[in-house]
């Protein structure tokens, strides 16, 4: 332990930290903007600056690691007013539309101008340092709003493995974040996964918004509208209505089936007969699989992680469509007329790729919108409706599922359906590889089901690719599940973003037994192989229709 | 100190003094506009009060040329040229430690400039 002064209080903290953890610990806070723990901390933004006695200029907190006898001074005339000086600066390269920012309510950089009482004297409000806009299909770049903190580029490669983003200053003076050598997102590998979006501290990363075209649908009287919610979301849309975190799903989710059928969709429903139908299909792959290990994932990146990263496990890869694709495939070919419109409400910017991507489906797409917490938010708010206020309505009987719910993420579900009971055993997941600092890692369960031993392995996180592989040398599996935009927890973002990755990524997917679901007892083999399964070969299609 | 050394320092510090000295009063804003100018290929562009504080001291000098500075014109000066102090590496300090001292010295040019505007 080292002994330091901080602020004229004695503090004890671990040798190696930083001014700004050793302050931490003490309860002292220091305002921070480009820093993440762990993953980017670089003093770029020079809003953690201190003043350490003995040093004739200011030092950034974040990469100033302590030394005995050391005296800080975190508040004083000379740090306020260069903090001030350079949030001014950077707000007068930032284009202040905050009124329709994608960020809506949740940017730290408009908090800490707050905190700090920013005005404009000679420069700003800003209009960018750059105009260019990049589109792409599930995350978009606003680069007028890019305050070159460098935490995408950070997260991207240090946490989801991808080195999209470069930090390009052939031009010092007017450096750029942006996909790597001016290529697109696709082009450059991204593979959606959103971690740069929870990072970005202002609104310049944002997912690639749906409202127009799902108003678009809600409008068109001709058109029968459906919503399909992934449930995993709810904890996450009651709370940014004021409810507290922990308010049973039960509690709020008849509001928001309100709330959607007051936005005008015809059909209100769920996700779960797809995710039931999607750990059916997945069984049944397994069990007509002959080359082990079988890579499978509901989360809708990790396809596009493998096409572009690991391209040689792409004919291990599952051919099992996601659970929402499923469940769009099933009311549009099963119930309803396949010309009506079927929107999913979830949490992930790439199921907005995924939907979008040619030739998934047959003849036309099962989903044709993905809305996001946020967007749904916005609708809701726009439309005027006070969410609390709402009694709460039931879903629609005939599309959605009641049975009962079990947790514990799909090798759970897998091995339920395997053991052909309602309740099995309880799989036991072991560690056997994590990151030091960060939650990614690799978990490992057995499972043993008429003398057949099944081994699962479990990946959170992209950084764990790579010990995947070196593991898969010497260990056998036949199951692997790829969780690669594991967010939860992985770095410090607005509190409020925080909070919903928290809940929309707890590892605790909520399953049905599809055995003991009567809609898909009801349902033959063949329509299930039709509804739930990609092409032959479409990873590949897919793949060749993006270039 | 040897003979040869204490001549190179005697050296040096002419050369300063007159450097100091022959900054002329027409030419301060030019000159200060130059130096900063000159500097860009040391810039890094990493941290904000060099990279974002350079381009704006440049425009504010070019306000002085065009004589259209106010009071506040005069403080955000200030501001920037202080705030160089927060840099991230020596090459910010210096610009910084640089403009501070021909400012300090000549601060009366600068305030003039003010007085003058819209007079």
């Amino acid at each position: 332990m080292v002994k330091l002064t901080i602020d004229g209080k004695t503090v004890k903290a671990k040798r190696g930290s930083t001014i700004l953890e050793a302050a931490k610990e003490a309860g002292i806070k220091i305002p921070t903007l480009c820093y993440l723990k762990e993953i980017n901390e670089i003093g770029f933004c020079r809003i953690c600056i201190v003043k350490v006695e003995g040093k004739q200029d200011l030092v950034s907190s974040c990469n100033t690691p302590i030394k005995r006898g050391m005296v800080v001074c975190t508040d004083n005339e000379e740090i306020r007013l260069s903090r001030k000086a350079t949030l001014s600066l950077l707000a007068s390269s930032h284009r202040f539309d905050c009124w329709r920012c994608p960020k809506d309510g949740m940017c730290e950089f408009y908090d800490l101008l707050k905190q700090e009482d920013i005005t404009f004297n000679e420069f700003g409000p800003g209009i960018g340092r750059t105009s260019e806009q990049i589109i792409s299909e599930g995350i978009s770049m606003d680069l007028t709003k890019c305050i070159l903190c460098k935490r995408c580029v950070s997260v991207c490669q240090s946490i989801a493995s991808g080195n999209v983003f470069s930090f390009n200053d052939d031009d010092s003076l007017r450096p750029v974040v942006r996909p790597k050598s001016n290529q697109s997102f696709f082009e450059s590998g991204c593979f959606q996964c959103g971690l740069c979006i929870a990072a970005c501290p202002t609104g310049t990363l944002f997912e690639t918004s749906f409202i127009n075209q799902v108003k678009a649908y809600l409008r068109d009287d001709k058109k029968k509208v459906v919503a399909q919610l992934d449930k995993k979301i709810q904890s996450a849309l009651a709370t940014s209505f004021g409810y507290l975190e922990n308010t049973p799903i039960e509690e709020t989710i008849g509001k928001t089936y309100e709330a959607l059928r007051l936005l005008g969709f015809d059909i209100v429903t769920n996700i779960d007969h797809g995710t039931d139908l999607f750990i059916f299909a997945v069984a049944k792959e397994l069990l007509h699989k002959q080359k082990k290990p079988l890579f499978i994932t509901s989360c809708s990146s990790t396809p596009l992680y493998i096409q572009k990263h690991k391209p040689e496990w792409e004919k291990a890869l599952s051919h099992v469509k996601s659970p929402h694709l499923i469940n769009g495939a099933l009311i549009k070919h099963k119930f309803l007329d396949p010309g009506v419109k079927v929107v999913t409400i979830s949490s992930c910017p790439a199921q907005k790729d995924e939907i979008s991507a040619p030739n998934i489906g047959i003849a036309q797409k099962d989903v044709d919108a993905v809305l996001t917490v946020s967007e749904l938010v916005r609708m809701i708010n726009q439309a005027g409706i006070d969410y609390k206020k709402l009694k709460g309505v039931q879903n629609h009987k005939t599309f959605t599922t009641n049975s009962t719910i079990y947790r514990g993420g799909i090798l759970q579900g897998l091995a339920n359906v395997l053991m052909e009971t309602k309740e099995s055993t309880e799989l036991i997941f072991k560690t056997v590889t994590k990151t030091k600092n960060l939650p990614m890692k690799i978990e490992e369960a057995t499972f043993k089901v008429n003398r057949q031993l099944y081994k699962f392995a479990r990946v959170h996180g992209g950084k764990m690719i790579k010990p995947l592989s070196l593991r898969m040398k010497k260990q056998k599996y036949d199951v692997i599940e790829l969780l690669l935009c594991q967010q939860e927890g992985t770095f410090e973002a607005h509190e409020d973003i925080k909070r919903i990755n928290h809940i929309t990524h707890e590892n605790t997917h909520i399953l049905n037994n599809p055995l003991h679901n009567k809609t898909i007892a009801n349902l033959d083999s063949e329509t299930i192989d039709k509804l739930s399964i990609f092409e032959q070969g479409s990873h590949e299609n897919i793949k060749e229709g993006r270039r | 100190m040897a003979k040869e050394h204490l001549t190179v320092h005697k050296l040096f510090e002419n050369w300063i003094k007159n450097a100091t000295a022959n900054i002329k009063e027409e030419k301060i804003f030019q000159q200060i506009k130059t130096y900063l100018v000159d500097m860009h290929p040391d810039i890094c562009g990493k941290c904000v009060p060099c990279r974002d504080g350079v381009i704006r001291l440049e425009t504010i000098m070019d306000m002085f040329m065009e004589g259209v500075v106010s009071l506040s014109t005069l403080k955000e000066l200030e501001r920037l040229i202080i705030n160089l102090r927060a840099s991230r590496c020596s090459v910010g300090l210096d610009i910084g430690k640089n403009l501070e001292i021909a400012f300090q010295n000549n601060y009366h040019i600068f305030y003039d400039a003010v007085k003058d505007w819209r007079r």
